[in-house]
């Protein structure tokens, strides 16, 4: 990140000409609008003003008048901002290969198109390679149907109602509902849909690699209430919010440091760690404690642990028919 | 002072190249700028040389006419290279046009043309990007946007409501992205302590650095390891101690090959994907068709959707066999046998312990 000189010339270049498209503007106008001090704006400025050299032969030299809370800037130069870098271009680009990630095709003809435009707005320096491809982003995994998030956006700007095609873990076939986005969250390379289900009448999270399709209407959302991601969030994990009991797992030594880098608590003197959380899913709990394989078990509900057992066992014995 | 100084130098250079469409030699340029005029003839070409390097690497386009470092060489900036173009919005209320500054240098400068779909874009990719959580692409996709506010409406700047990601834990740490971030541009070999969590050892790892890639909610690091002759990934958040090789800063230390394509490696795969191993061809029977396993299904390929057995690429054994053990019986290993057998030696094991547990 650039500090020093870097820094305040690329804020000049950036006051300059907001300063001198007006007769005047305040500093607190300024500051706002280029997320930095009045006093450093005043600091700015005043390195133009306060010379300790001789004058130089350019008849163009700047002009500035601090006069109270306001500023004043005259110049020839300088009256448009700079073109945007190689540098800011590869960071919208990273941004805007996440949104194609999701895109539809329509969606993702708009992007091409809006890095065409972009590509016009930069500077093309030698150096420019030195940016190019090396950052990336996923945050989200595949198995999501393209579009899918780019029309629940489109729904959340428009506050509109959507039906959903969304076909649950334990849905043989996808159904239709019927629900108001409350908002989209992105926890551990899934997306997740908060929204009012009407057919539940409450809220409910979608995870949108569930959901086959989506269709915008055109009803707007009465309910206004800002959407809080911590609501969904129990014990750090998306939740539908009727959690009632809770769930005592045992992780192995083995596994233990993930689950302990992941949460930031310890682990037991042994190695091993102990974890509760809420309860929300039985089916979730066996698939949980099932991934980790021996290196898992449940301690809590007793008749959850038998249930892996009786699960297990109907697995073992349906390989030995299989052979 | 000095910071004043340099910032003074940098302004009247660049006030004296926009003004001069033939550009000026070094010689003129010492008496156009005041802070070159002072020093020696030597020194002032030094000190020219310096800002110009510093000045493009910031975005200025200060052009070369001659051979660098001759007496007649003539250095210039083209306006219309220098100033972003004017911007418009066309949206189905009509076209907002910016206002035209008509003098010399600003009537020249093109016009891009933006629609309200672009703007929302915009808004998203930037406000994406900022919620990595990484401080340099941070502060370059808020400067990319002030710039373009300066001409597009700020109401239609505005990201899509209610949108949140959530960084996994733990975060990486702010100065160690910044560092990796300053090596990664100036392709200087690192060197960092590492804990390798699988291992669960911390070793000093010397490396080059030839991409950073936030996946499902982690930055990584893609560096080629010359100990090990491959491209490997290192997860931030476990890497300390970030050391950048002091050694000629002002020249590169390696070229990151034209094969190397980062996008291709920053995918969010499941972890049974990861890894340089052969991929292994595997077959899975699934029972039923829920969600859960409509989306599991997409992980790999099959025949058809009539098709109850799928095909996925397997490079880590162990982490595949769990996560078809994780359908609790909706899911099975068919091919190849070797994989069979170990699925129900896990299952076995697994059932063993669950029930020693409830003993």
């Amino acid at each position: 990140m650039m500090t020093g000189a870097a820094a305040r010339f690329r804020r000049l270049m950036m006051l300059l000409p907001r300063a001198a498209s007006v007769s005047r503007l305040s500093l607190a106008t300024l500051a706002m609008e280029l997320d930095c001090s009045q006093q450093e704006i005043i600091e700015d400025l005043q390195a133009l003003t306060d010379r300790f050299d001789e004058p130089g032969d350019e008849p163009d030299a700047i002009g500035v008048l601090i006069e109270g809370n306001n500023v004043a800037v005259r110049t020839n130069h300088f009256l448009r901002p700079m073109r945007v870098t190689a540098a800011e271009l590869c960071a919208l680009e990273v941004g805007l290969a996440v949104l194609e990630q999701h895109a539809d095709a329509h969606e993702a003809e708009v992007i091409a198109a809006l890095r065409r435009k972009l590509t016009r707005c930069i500077t093309n320096l030698p150096q420019d390679h030195l940016h190019a491809g090396v950052r990336a982003g996923a945050p989200a995994g595949a198995g999501i149907h393209r579009g899918v998030v780019s029309q629940l956006r489109t729904a959340l700007r428009r506050r509109v109602i959507v039906t959903l095609e969304y076909q649950g873990p334990r849905d043989a076939l996808p159904t239709a509902r019927r629900v108001q986005p409350q908002g989209l969250l992105l926890h551990h390379g899934s997306w997740y849909l908060s929204a009012w289900c009407e057919r539940a009448n409450g809220p409910r999270l979608f995870r949108c690699d569930r959901v086959v399709s989506v269709a915008v209407t055109d009803e707007r959302i009465e309910r206004s209430e800002e959407f809080d991601p911590l609501t969904v969030l129990h014990e750090g994990r998306p939740l539908n919010p009727q959690v009632s009991s809770s769930l005592t797992l045992w992780y192995s030594p083995v596994i233990a440091r993930w689950i302990a880098e992941r949460d930031g608590r310890p682990v037991e003197p042994d190695g091993s760690a102990i974890r509760t959380m809420p309860l929300a899913d039985r089916e979730w709990a066996i698939r949980h404690v099932l991934q980790y394989g021996p290196d898992a078990r449940i301690l809590a509900p007793d008749d959850l642990a038998h249930e892996v057992v009786d699960r297990l066992t109907r697995m073992a014995n349906s390989l030995v028919t299989l052979g | 002072m000095s910071q004043s100084l340099k910032l003074q130098r940098w302004i009247d250079l660049v006030s004296a190249l926009l003004a001069r469409t033939q550009g000026a030699t070094l010689a003129e340029l010492v008496h156009l700028v005041p802070g070159y005029r002072t020093a020696t003839k030597s020194t002032s070409r030094r000190m020219f040389e310096r800002d110009k390097d510093e000045l493009r690497r910031l975005g200025v386009p200060i052009e070369t006419a001659g051979d660098e470092g001759a007496a007649d060489t003539r250095y210039l900036i083209a306006p219309g290279k220098f100033y972003l173009p004017y911007l418009s919005v066309a949206t189905a209320r009509g076209r907002r046009a910016v206002r035209r500054i008509d003098r010399y240098g600003y009537r020249a400068l093109g016009e891009c043309e933006f629609t309200d779909q672009d703007l929302a874009l915009l808004a998203d990719a930037a406000t994406r990007v900022i919620s990595f959580g990484d401080p340099v692409l941070t502060n370059d996709a808020q400067l990319a946007l002030r710039r373009l506010l300066v001409d597009l409406p700020s109401s239609e700047l505005h990201p899509t409501p209610a949108t949140s990601v959530q960084l996994a834990a733990p975060r990486a740490n702010d100065a160690t992205l910044a560092s990796l971030g300053d090596a990664l541009l100036r392709r200087k070999q690192v060197r960092f302590t590492y804990y390798g969590i699988e291992r669960h050892e911390t070793e000093h790892r010397t490396v080059l650095p030839y991409g950073l890639a936030f996946t499902s909610g982690h930055w990584y690091l893609h560096a080629l390891d010359p100990s090990r002759g491959a491209v490997r990934r290192f997860r931030v958040s476990r890497i300390q101690g970030v050391e950048t090789n002091p050694k000629s800063p002002g020249t590169e230390d390696f070229a990151i090959p034209a094969s190397f394509r980062l996008h291709e490696r920053a995918i969010s795969v499941p972890p049974w994907q990861l890894g340089e191993e052969s991929p292994e061809k595997v077959r899975v029977r699934f029972q039923g068709a829920n969600g859960l396993i409509r989306a599991a299904r997409r992980l790999g390929t099959s025949t058809s959707p009539e098709d109850d057995t799928v095909e996925f690429e397997v490079r880590r054994r162990d982490p595949f066999l769990r996560w078809v053990l994780s359908f609790a019986g909706d899911a099975v290993v068919v091919a190849p046998t070797t994989y069979r057998r170990e699925y129900a030696a896990l299952v076995e094991r697994t059932l063993q312990q669950a029930k020693e547990c409830l003993t």
